[in-house]
């Protein structure tokens, strides 16, 4: 098992404040970035304000993380992303797979997101990267989130040498429905800019060939085995 | 936060308050020119005035120009209401009637003219179904109208629609270069 952290180059991007849930969502470029920040109650987020005569305001909130799996060798099995929870769960999240970017975080990544058109839905059409969390009590806001990953996540972890996941509100933002009442639906959670890596973004990696029963240890290979956990001793069958 | 809790700043040219490290802009001085062609709309028959919002002054400040009986102004953020009433303090025909719109409408008369411009409204959809309460034959209604002459959420039977050429500065509720100036003349 092997542990990979964001790096501090993640961070949020958000729209504009918009009159139309169009003009917030389906833009090609947001209206600023927050790529320094150790925490954001709106790590993802859809917003809808009132406004004048009838009308509404909205904003949209969506996280890039990045990492770095260039260590990454052999044949991945399974691939966890753990996200540390901060206050705010009323919305949902899901992660679906960025275009890597170079350098620093910018307001045109907003919709750089594999698969997806300005417009569409990203429910379909983006590429997904994890599990979708409905929030609620599901997400936890003073712990570690964890979202499985998919097959996509997990063959991309074994192939590249860096990947982006861009996470987004699943209910409103990937689906393309504007809110009808007026609130914050959010998951808030903590970047790599957080002191420390005790709540950073990670991505558990479980690499294929690990963990199984060792039945054999041939006598000219004894000396190679360096530690066995007393719970894994029974697991040993035979010591030549 | 609910909008009559925002702590409102007051300048020249705007009205806003900022939530979340964004600024919200409640009213704008670039909107003179709808403010003054919807108080003269509402005033063409003169009589009494039924204003719903003061917001910056601008449009009482037209009606004021018209030539009426009288003018009635409901507003419910405690800030602009001192606003409304030191405003009003040499106006004779002026009534400030403080609180939500909906919750004093029990209290109001009947109207030859309303223009209803309200902020973050929980009330917005009973705005068409109280007016035949509010109005007098022959009342002309405007209201503030953040969309086209097509998708007009209040649109009502009979509205027709002034097309107006604005140049909005930068703001957060009204990004169009047209603003179509609702006018509803009420029960013929």
């Amino acid at each position: 098992m092997a542990d990979i952290y964001s790096g501090t180059g993640d961070g949020k991007v958000q729209s504009l404040i918009s009159p139309t849930w169009a003009g917030a969502r389906d833009t090609t470029a947001g209206g600023s970035v927050l790529d320094s920040v150790v925490s954001d109650g709106n790590f993802v987020a859809v917003q809808r304000f009132g406004s004048r005569g009838g009308g509404n305001t909205y904003r949209v909130h969506r996280s890039f993380l990045t990492f770095d799996v260039s260590s990454i060798t052999g044949t991945v099995e399974d691939v966890t992303l753990n996200i540390y929870g901060y206050s705010g769960n009323d919305g949902s999240i899901w992660g679906v797979k960025g275009l890597n970017f170079i350098g620093s975080l910018t307001i045109f990544q907003f919709d750089d997101i594999a698969g997806f058109s300005t417009g569409n839905q990203m429910w379909g059409y983006a590429t997904q990267y994890t599990e979708i969390n409905t929030g609620g009590g599901n997400w936890s806001t003073s712990g570690y989130n964890s979202l499985s990953g998919t097959s996509d996540l997990r063959d991309d972890v074994q192939s590249e040498s860096t990947i982006t996941i861009v996470m987004t509100d699943y209910s409103y933002d990937a689906r393309n429905i504007a809110p009808t009442t007026n609130g914050t639906y959010n998951c808030g959670g903590y970047y790599a800019d957080n002191t420390g890596t005790s709540k950073d973004p990670y991505l558990s990696i479980k690499m294929a060939g690990y963990g199984h029963e060792i039945n054999t240890v041939a006598a000219v290979s004894i000396g190679k085995v360096n530690t066995v956990a007393t719970a894994n001793i029974g697991k040993i069958n035979t010591v030549d | 936060m609910k909008y009559v809790d925002q702590t409102l700043t007051f300048e020249s040219d705007k009205v806003y308050y900022v939530e979340q490290d964004t600024e919200f802009q409640v009213m704008m001085s670039w909107e003179d020119s709808i403010m003054k062609a919807s108080a003269d709309y509402i005033c063409e028959g003169g009589g009494d005035i039924l204003e719903i919002g003061f917001g910056m002054g601008i449009s009482a400040g037209y009606i004021q120009v018209n030539s009426i009986s009288s003018h009635t102004i409901v507003e419910n953020h405690p800030q602009v209401i001192k606003k409304a009433k030191a405003w009003a303090e040499d106006k004779p025909n002026v009534t400030i009637v403080e609180g939500d719109w909906y919750e004093v409408k029990d209290s109001l008369s009947t109207y030859d003219g309303i223009f209803y411009d309200t902020w973050a409204d929980d009330n917005v959809e009973s705005f068409t179904s109280v007016l035949p309460d509010l109005t007098k034959p022959g009342a002309r209604v405007t209201w503030w109208n953040n969309f086209t002459d097509t998708d007009d959420v209040f649109y009502t039977e009979g509205t027709t629609y002034q097309a107006l050429d604005v140049e909005p500065v930068d703001n957060i509720y009204f990004t169009k270069d047209i603003y179509y100036l609702p006018k509803m003349k009420f029960n013929g």
